[in-house]
């Protein structure tokens, strides 16, 4: 029944029987190393001593129970190999390092059961010729798996991307850093990413998967070796605990079905409930009234059986539980709750509960979003205890190994908040290898950034550049801190102020940014009050507390809060956004609390005209009429004008009338985008890439703002503020994001010109009047227009010449030409053509018009006639 | 058939005799026999159905019944262990391997005990568990004829509907409404009980649903064949014993395991035998509705002819922030008379009609969101609560805002408020799921009764106007036939959902037509707003659906043209 594994050159250490194996008096070394070994029996069915304690024998010696720790067919108790000796030379024992229970692997009641002796027989799988020893009912290879473990740990390299991402050496393993990090904290736990075991080993990957509470403690066994050969000295609070995670059959909760019953699962969800932390026995600590002799009981399928009879005088139920020297864990019931991206519509959220031991306990709060890596277990539902009714239902929970706490979207201020905390680790790691090729092939295209705009609102006919100005919002500038200039910090985020006719769809584009990013408000001008825009001190009825709640600006910190109707808002709610826009802060004062919150929020705010409609005889200026202060904090203003154009309703009713088809999702000519693409990528440029500015872009930015401060002096034009050279950097930051660019090229400065002239409409402004020349906006139609007025230009400037040859030169009536033209002309002039054609020709310098009369202008010409 | 009183009062015996005779095939084997005996419609009948039974005649456990209900709430997926075995008592030790499916409690035979024994990984297995419900506001009407059409024969209290008694109670209502006197407190008396319905009695059951299937979503209308146990669920996602989360008692949820199930598109019974009707039946029941309607609000054409598109619209495309099809109405200016007669109206043409009347008071006490609240933790802690609000796709709500007076809304009152609006805008509402809310898609039939215009947001607002006084309303006299030719009308149309493509086809005429006609109305500025278009549009889809066709054509396009400008210039738009 014993397990020998014989060697050629090292003499291979039988099998000791059980019973003679008192853990205290044996030598250090052997019981070390078949200790871990005996750990791996957590499966072995018979008898009394929980596999955990033995783990704790070695180096607790004076707490050893006292009792027989084998029994004479565990198959689990075989002698080490010679690798292991060579791992961890002998008398190398961490003499104060205590191991701990690792009641995670072990807690649930045991599944397999192994009933008879001979079954044993085959399932101890001796390999007489690689001489090794294998886990009863697995393919795992007791010593191979250290010997690769160890391997592993000294071999894994992280890229030098991801080394500068987790901020470490690349040059040097990536787990003996952490083993270093232990060493340095004296936090003993070592998580292991199993997608980096996957790369290195795949045997050993699917080991773990398959079979969890075998190799992780083989692991920690390894582990432990390896640490206290480099750090002999060192002492830890408890040995080395491994702990997995994010293994790469990532699962839904949905999806868990029998199949993964026993095996290492990961999944992420939302905490809904925690319980109270509950006291489980793990040991029960007997002494007899009789004569004093104590005895200390395992743990056994969730039961301690008392003894009924003392060993040591004979007498019945004499045993008597002494509570304080009984051991305890820790455990904790936590609800997960599916997470809204992955539910199928149309289903309820499931439900998992997870159960969380010793360190792993209160580690996660409700609320937040985790990603859990466990073992998953099924134990049958006893109706109630008392009846022996069984049901064939099982109750199904996961025992947690390792958590990790999920940042949402947006962790624009991570780099601040990182490292803090080992289980809360950057989410790079949330994308995929995969998925990060798959953002850098896609930042190669060359139409990367038409191919993004085109996946921003799909079913929004039009408005190309609105979604590109939207588009390089969601991505938001570089963060640049000058805390050196005695200045906080530089906004990055870009504000967008959309003004236009109704029905141009600017709230429907609201709402689709309000879907697609996740930590978006949205609301509506009419309807929001100051205080639910900032945030507001209320009294908690029950307590009498006073409490801060917070409005949509705070909400959306580092997210978008889109305001609809910005018009409409009162002026007090208006002036909040002051603050918020520019200084990213939020300060309020009332009922004695004084704060500031953080409000690093995108604004994208639409508005109707003045006048509901745009009247094209006013000024953009006048149409807004936002107060200056306010609009320039706007880094794009967009102006929506209804461009009452035949082609343009033509086609805009295909359009509209293509949804209107049953089950057809509506066309797409662009190569489709899908959303969860759109916003990872989103998210990842966020979060990892901070361009800067070249020498040539940032003169070619100096240039562009001169230029518009140049246009922006123009009458009823919107000025350029120095805020406006800022956003213009930003908006060439964000585009160069787009491509996933560390630099910010020409290119991009020039798109961020081009987009904030093409926002103003400034292409279609007249440079005189200030007016927005809508007719403009319609292609094909001006052009002819155009040339008419210029034909007509010149038709006056001929006609006024010929005056001028017939008459003195002076002042004429500006009435009398009009109608000297209108008789001349064949077809018919509107005074507004004719006032356009006067204007031309003030341009050419050619005359000079005041309120009703023209005067020619006479250089040096009229001298010669 | 060989033991006709077995399969319904024992399926379990026969399933087990199944599993028996061949365990390979037996999970097809009892798949078969079930159906053959189900598709057979006098078999059919015999199974009973727990929709007509009450508390006070609860059935034998381990029976096969019937079950129509709606997916009030999903629980988590249950594992169970498909097999286990019995050994007799006897020195023999015989051990026999019993089947675990469609039961959640190992029997033992006499002489026999369970042996338990640790199953192997492959012996596992997995089912659904939903809440179910009665389908909700489902109109009496319907019951009544389900039970005709499909009530079992040896039920213990015989509830003898026949034709005539049928008739009468269909016609009631109305006939009552021909005394007016009687109709105000017969009236007040039908909204209180259909008021006091609502909190539906916790009358649910468990189904547990062996074969996987994603096509059963919260709120689909299912009809379930299985066996009914009537001990309490195991709850399987309990937080174990001897902890202090766990001191619920089982709730007195009953489980059915579930052999077959159908979804049902719709409730209506009437079609279930004639699922189609002709094209001049069609056009026979439009005049009918549009009669009934005149009776309540004559002189008003345009009104009726709103009403009828809005009971048959439906949303059929969605898209983010939108969805297509659906047509809220608002009618204002009418009477008391007019609205107890209307909603009595709608209850017997309508198969799924509710109604909730929104006030200041009832707005700031009720939740309108269904939720999960995590803060209880009673016996029903990981339930969804049903709302007024949690309905069947395709059903009716009637909101009654005449009596909405002036006053202050809580927050509560607000976010009820908020998620109405979102109902009517986008045909989605919220549920609360402990810490976050989600939107699930819908498709209810809101008809807003106000006295003035609404403060919801509907597709279409009418004043109703006439010169007359109303005091009284006689319905013209129909016979059940023709009710039932309505009933089977309204539930058809809408459930046509298919246009013919020839919309989307650049190059067909009545594109083209509409294109021009687009163009058009926005140079002579009679279209301002694109929604007016995509309100057009629908309307003009509906139109069409209405008169039985599927092809839109010019003529439908001009009237609901004319029908939206008609409606303009009444409401001086």
């Amino acid at each position: 029944m014993t397990t020998p594994s014989k060697s050629d050159d090292t003499p291979s250490k039988q099998r000791r029987t059980p019973g003679k194996q008192t853990p205290g008096s044996t030598q250090r070394t052997p019981a070390k190393k078949r200790n871990p070994l005996t750990a791996l029996q957590e499966d072995e069915p018979i008898a009394s001593p929980a596999p955990s304690s033995v783990l704790q024998m070695p180096f607790t010696p004076g707490r050893t129970p006292n009792k027989n720790r084998g029994m004479p067919f565990s198959p689990m108790t075989f002698t080490t190999s010679p690798a292991q000796s060579n791992i961890c030379p002998s008398g190398r024992t961490p003499m104060s390092t205590p191991s701990r229970l690792r009641s995670d692997l072990g807690s649930a009641r045991k599944l397999r059961l192994v009933n008879e002796q001979d079954e044993l027989e085959g399932d101890i799988d001796v390999n007489t010729a690689d001489n090794q020893v294998v886990i009863w009912g697995t393919d795992v290879h007791v010593n191979d798996c250290k010997r690769r473990f160890i391997g592993f740990l000294k071999k894994f390299h992280l890229n030098i991307e991801e080394a500068n991402l987790e901020g470490v050496d690349p040059a040097k393993p990536f787990y003996m850093q952490k083993l270093e990090e232990v060493h340095l904290l004296e936090r003993p736990f070592l998580n292991v990413d199993c997608l980096h075991m996957k790369q290195i080993d795949k045997t050993m990957y699917h080991q773990l998967l398959a079979y969890p509470q075998e190799v992780i403690p083989i692991f920690d066994i390894a582990v432990n070796e390896l640490f206290f050969t480099i750090y002999e000295d060192d002492t830890l609070p408890h040995q080395i605990q491994v702990r997995p995670y994010n293994v790469d059959m990532f699962r839904n909760m949905r999806c868990l079905d029998p199949e993964d019953i026993d095996k290492l699962v990961s999944l992420s969800g939302m905490v809904i409930r925690s319980s109270l932390i509950m006291p489980e026995m793990r040991s029960a600590y007997f002494s007899c009234n009789t004569c004093s002799f104590h005895i200390q009981v395992e743990i056994d399928r969730g039961r301690i059986v008392e003894p009924t009879v003392c060993t040591s005088c004979n007498t019945a139920h004499s045993f008597e539980l002494i509570h304080n020297r009984s051991l305890f864990a820790d455990k904790q019931f936590i609800k997960l709750q599916e997470t809204p991206e992955e539910m199928p519509a149309g289903q309820t959220p499931v439900t998992v509960t997870v159960v969380a031991h010793n360190d792993l306990v209160d580690a996660v709060q409700p609320g937040d979003r985790v990603q859990v890596t466990g073992i998953f277990r099924a134990v049958p539902v006893r109706m109630n205890p008392k009846t022996r009714n069984v049901r064939s239902v099982y109750r199904t929970f996961i025992d947690v190994i390792h958590f990790r706490r999920q940042k949402s979207f947006s962790t624009a201020g991570g780099s601040e908040q990182q490292g803090t905390n080992d289980d809360e680790e950057s989410s790079s790691s949330k994308f995929s290898k995969d998925r990060l090729a798959q953002f850098r092939n896609l930042s190669e295209r060359p139409d990367i950034y038409e191919l993004l705009s085109n996946a921003i609102a799909p079913s929004i006919f039009g408005h190309e550049d609105i979604k590109k100005g939207i588009l390089l919002q969601l991505f938001g500038g570089a963060k640049k801190h000058f805390v050196d200039a005695g200045r906080k910090s530089c906004r990055s985020q870009i504000n967008i102020l959309l003004c236009g006719d109704p029905g141009t769809a600017k709230s429907q584009l609201q709402q689709y940014i309000y879907r697609l990013v996740p930590r978006a408000q949205y609301t509506n001008g009419k309807g929001t009050s100051a205080v639910g825009l900032t945030a507001y001190v209320t009294k908690d009825p029950e307590t009498g507390q006073l409490v801060l709640q917070t409005g949509a600006l705070v909400l959306a910190d580092n997210g978008i809060c889109c305001i609809d109707e910005f018009d409409k808002m009162s002026e007090s709610a208006r002036s909040i956004l002051h603050e918020v826009m520019e200084q990213q802060t939020l300060s309020i004062a009332k009922a004695g609390i004084i704060c500031t919150l953080n409000a690093r929020t995108s604004v994208l705010a639409a508005a109707n005209p003045i006048e509901s409609q745009w009247n094209k005889s006013k000024t953009i200026i006048e149409n807004i009429q936002l107060p200056p202060t306010l609009l320039s904090r706007f880094d794009l203003i967009f102006l929506l004008l209804d461009p009452q154009d035949e082609a343009y309703d033509r086609r805009l009713a295909q359009h509209l009338a293509s949804w209107y088809q049953y089950g057809k999702e509506g066309e797409n000519d662009h190569e489709a985008m899908d959303t969860d693409l759109l916003r990872d990528y989103i998210s990842y440029a966020r979060n990892f890439v901070s361009p800067n500015l070249t020498e040539a872009s940032g003169k070619l930015l100096i240039s562009s703002y001169v230029e518009m401060r140049k246009v922006g002096s123009g009458k009823g034009q919107i000025s350029a503020y120095p805020r406006q050279l800022e956003s213009l950097i930003r908006l060439a930051e964000a585009h160069a994001k787009v491509r996933l660019s560390e630099i910010v090229d020409e290119l991009d400065v020039e798109e961020a010109k081009r987009l904030y002239r093409e926002a103003l409409k400034q292409a279609a402004v007249d440079p005189k009047t200030g007016r927005v020349d809508v007719a403009i906006l319609t292609t094909g139609i001006s052009a002819g227009e155009r040339r008419l007025r210029a034909d007509l230009a010149q038709t006056l400037k001929r006609h006024l010449k010929e005056r001028k040859s017939a008459q003195s030169a002076g002042a004429i009536k500006k009435d009398m030409l009009f109608n000297e033209m209108r008789e001349r002309n064949d077809e018919r002039i509107t005074r507004d053509m004719f006032d356009d054609a006067i204007r031309a020709l003030e341009e050419e310098n050619f005359l000079v018009a005041t309120a009703h009369t023209i005067r020619i202008v006479t250089l040096g010409e009229s001298n010669f006639d | 058939m060989p033991f006709i009183e077995d399969w319904i009062t024992h399926p379990m015996t026969i399933i087990n005799r199944l599993h028996e005779k061949s365990p390979d095939t037996f999970e097809n084997d009892v798949r078969n026999y079930f159906q053959t005996n189900i598709d057979n419609p006098t078999f059919y009948k015999e199974i009973p159905s727990l929709n007509d039974r009450d508390d006070e005649h609860p059935l034998p456990s381990g029976c096969l019944v019937r079950y129509r209900a709606m997916i009030q709430d999903m629980a988590d997926d249950e594992i169970y262990c498909t097999n286990y075995k019995v050994r007799s008592n006897d020195y023999q030790q015989t051990e026999i391997e019993k089947s675990a499916k469609y039961t959640d409690l190992f029997v033992c035979p006499p002489g026999y005990s369970v042996v338990e024994q640790e199953p192997p990984r492959e012996k596992f297995s997995s089912r659904q568990c939903f809440l179910c419900i009665p389908v909700p506001n489902e109109t009496q009407w319907v019951k009544d004829a389900y039970r005709h059409y499909f009530g079992e024969e040896f039920t213990m209290h015989k509830r003898s509907i026949d034709n005539h008694d049928n008739i009468q109670e269909l016609l009631s209502p109305m006939k009552r409404l021909k005394t007016t006197t009687e109709t105000n407190n017969d009236n007040s008396d039908t909204t209180a009980k259909a008021e006091s319905v609502k909190p539906i009695a916790k009358s649910g059951y468990i189904v547990k649903v062996y074969d996987t299937t994603e096509e059963i979503l919260l709120n689909t209308m299912v009809e379930f064949i299985g066996i009914y146990y009537d001990h309490g669920v195991v709850k399987a996602d309990n937080i174990p014993t001897n902890d202090e989360m766990d001191q619920e008692q089982m709730p007195p949820i009953k489980t059915i395991h579930c052999i077959q199930y159908k979804k049902l598109a719709h409730i209506n019974p009437l079609l279930h035998h004639q699922p189609t009707i002709e094209l001049d039946q069609i056009s026979i029941s439009r005049q009918y509705i549009l009669s009934l309607f005149e009776s309540i609000f004559p002189n008003d054409k345009l009104l009726c002819e709103y009403l009828l598109l809005h009971l048959i619209s439906r949303t059929y495309v969605r898209q983010p922030s939108s969805a297509y099809g659906k047509l809220s109405l608002n009618l204002s200016h009418i009477s008391t008379e007019q609205f107890n007669s209307l909603e009595q109206l709608l209850q017997t043409i309508l198969s799924l009609h509710s109604s909730l009347s929104i006030t200041i008071s009832k707005l700031n006490a009720m939740q309108l969101m269904p939720n999960k609240n995590v803060t209880k933790e009673d016996d029903n802690e990981n339930q969804l609560m049903q709302t007024p609000l949690q309905l069947p796709f395709n059903s009716h709500l009637l909101i009654d805002e005449t009596k909405m007076e002036c006053g202050q809304l809580t927050t509560l009152g607000l976010n009820n408020i908020k998620l109405l609006q979102e109902l009517l805008r986008q045909q989605t509402l919220k549920y609360e799921f402990h810490i976050y809310q989600l939107d699930y898609e819908c498709d209810i039939r809101c008809l807003v009764i106000s006295s003035t215009k609404s403060i919801l947001p509907c597709d279409v607002y009418v004043r109703y106007e006439s010169e007359q006084e109303i005091n009284q309303i006689t319905f013209p006299h129909f016979t059940k036939e023709q009710i039932d030719h309505i009933r089977r009308y309204l539930t058809y149309i809408s459930q046509q959902l298919e246009l013919d493509q020839t919309i989307n086809d650049t190059s067909s005429d009545i594109n083209t037509y509409i294109q021009e006609d687009f163009v058009n109305m926005r140079k002579q500025k009679l279209l301002t707003n694109l929604d007016d278009f995509h309100l057009l549009l629908v309307l003009a889809r509906l139109e069409t659906l209405s008169h039985g066709e599927n092809i839109l054509t010019q003529t439908h396009w001009n009237q609901a043209k004319s029908l939206e400008f008609t409606r303009r210039q009444r409401m001086n738009i």
